[in-house]
């Protein structure tokens, strides 16, 4: 008896992660079989519905298009720059970044002394994939690797306040202006593509909606009064700072809080979690999809 | 052995029922909250977004209506909906499920997945047939 009763606790409290799929969207990009063909068709979908849009253009996102979008944040940016203003939020993120990057951890050693050329470029490293155990490393979780292998408790994920978001935000700034040269070559890396791939083109939530829906099938349309973003160009310019409604100052994202929140507003029940593997995943394959482009950290994003 | 097998599907039946029991009880009490408060104004279920609500102007305008409401686009916008829907019935079931009539829809489906209740369907039905 007593171990049914724990089969049964065990059972009702195994975690969800997130919200199952329940089926996929087919827009371009999603019947190809390969990364290169993935890409390319993705490439080909948005150079036929943007041909004005080129190259390095596309980490504009919806600015490429609309005036109103370029407005809101020139002088977003301005903000951050005191131009007029000091904002709420921005440079606390900003020094406590500094502080995680720089204060030796408890063994003596720097953040810095973790990543080649003192972690110049090594944002541009990750994601990668783990050959032996088939997971995707993402540049966050080496900087975690690095605090614990020094002595340090690993930070969470999902703050953006002191915990990985602002240590992200330092260190994915030393590598600006790198392109992503991202290369799926072995099983493991083709495998990780294909379960991210599987996670960009899946429904999911009750409303069962998959962010190709909107970053593939209706980018350039608006939600509500949101211009809607492609998906080229996106994961080269994040961490992001965004307008906090609350307090009128600037808060930061992170690609994978970011993934958190478009679940949340497309009524996920469990939406997809900072540093989850289903997360890792979905970074893999997003950032291939903007093989080529310049990485930015710490920008102004609406 | 046998011993075994029965624990085994006496685990998986109650797993099975404690799963039930967990969506009843929730179930149970998100209706006991919609109830509460279920909204039933078309106008309101139509313009508003977030739970309860039907969000349709995060995709969907209404370009007779003149407010200045934000509307989005990536849906039709609500005109000549008598002409596109000669049977209403019509309407109400792509409400409920867009996605038998068209596969790659990215529109919720406020039926079968119990978003909105065939009550709400029906007035919002009603609402946009007007334009």
């Amino acid at each position: 008896m007593k171990k049914i009763t724990l089969a049964f606790l065990l059972a009702c409290s195994l975690p969800v992660f997130a919200d199952p799929i329940v089926g996929y969207v087919d827009t371009a990009g999603y019947e190809a079989k390969t990364p290169e063909a993935t890409l390319k068709a993705i490439q080909d979908f948005f150079h036929q519905k943007f041909p004005e849009v080129k190259g390095d253009a596309f980490i504009d996102g919806s600015m490429n298009w609309s005036e109103g979008e370029r407005q809101y944040d020139k002088f977003m940016t301005g903000r951050m720059h005191d131009d007029f203003d000091a904002p709420v939020g921005y440079p606390e993120v900003i020094a406590e970044g500094k502080k995680l990057w720089e204060t030796p951890l408890p063994d003596g050693k720097k953040m810095a002394d973790c990543f080649a050329h003192g972690g110049k470029g090594a944002a541009n490293d990750y994601p990668k994939v783990d050959e032996k155990s088939g997971k995707v490393i993402t540049f966050e979780r080496a900087l975690n690797d690095c605090r614990v292998a020094h002595g340090a408790k690993p930070l969470d994920y999902g703050d953006m306040k002191k915990g990985m978001g602002p240590l992200s935000d330092i260190a994915r700034k030393l590598s600006d202006g790198m392109r992503i040269k991202m290369e799926i070559k072995t099983p493991a890396e083709l495998a990780a593509f294909e379960r991210g791939k599987a996670v960009f083109y899946g429904r999911t939530g009750k409303f069962e909606q998959a962010c190709a829906n909107c970053h593939i099938q209706h980018a350039g349309e608006v939600a509500r009064s949101e211009e809607l973003s492609p998906i080229i160009g996106q994961a080269a310019h994040f961490p992001v700072f965004r307008q906090d409604k609350k307090t009128d100052g600037l808060h930061l994202v992170t690609l994978q809080n970011r993934y958190k929140g478009c679940q949340k507003s497309t009524a996920a029940d469990k939406p997809i979690k900072e540093g989850s593997d289903e997360s890792n995943d979905l970074e893999y394959f997003h950032t291939y999809i903007s093989n080529g482009l310049p990485l930015s950290s710490g920008i102004f994003r609406k | 052995m046998k011993k075994i097998i029965f624990l085994a599907i006496l685990a998986a039946m109650m797993l099975q029922g404690c799963k039930t029991a967990g969506q009843h009880s929730a179930d149970a009490s998100g209706e006991a909250k919609k109830e509460a408060k279920l909204e039933m104004d078309p106008a309101k279920l139509f313009w508003s977004n977030g739970k309860g609500m039907g969000n349709c102007s995060a995709c969907h305008a209404i370009p007779a209506d003149t407010s200045g409401k934000p509307a989005g686009n990536m849906g039709p916008p609500m005109i000549g909906m008598k002409d596109r829907f000669p049977d209403i019935a019509k309407l109400k079931a792509a409400i409920a499920d867009q996605k038998a009539f068209s596969p790659n829809t990215m529109m919720p489906p406020f039926g079968r997945n119990k978003i909105l209740t065939p009550e709400q369907i029906d007035v919002i039905a009603q609402y946009i047939y007007q334009y």
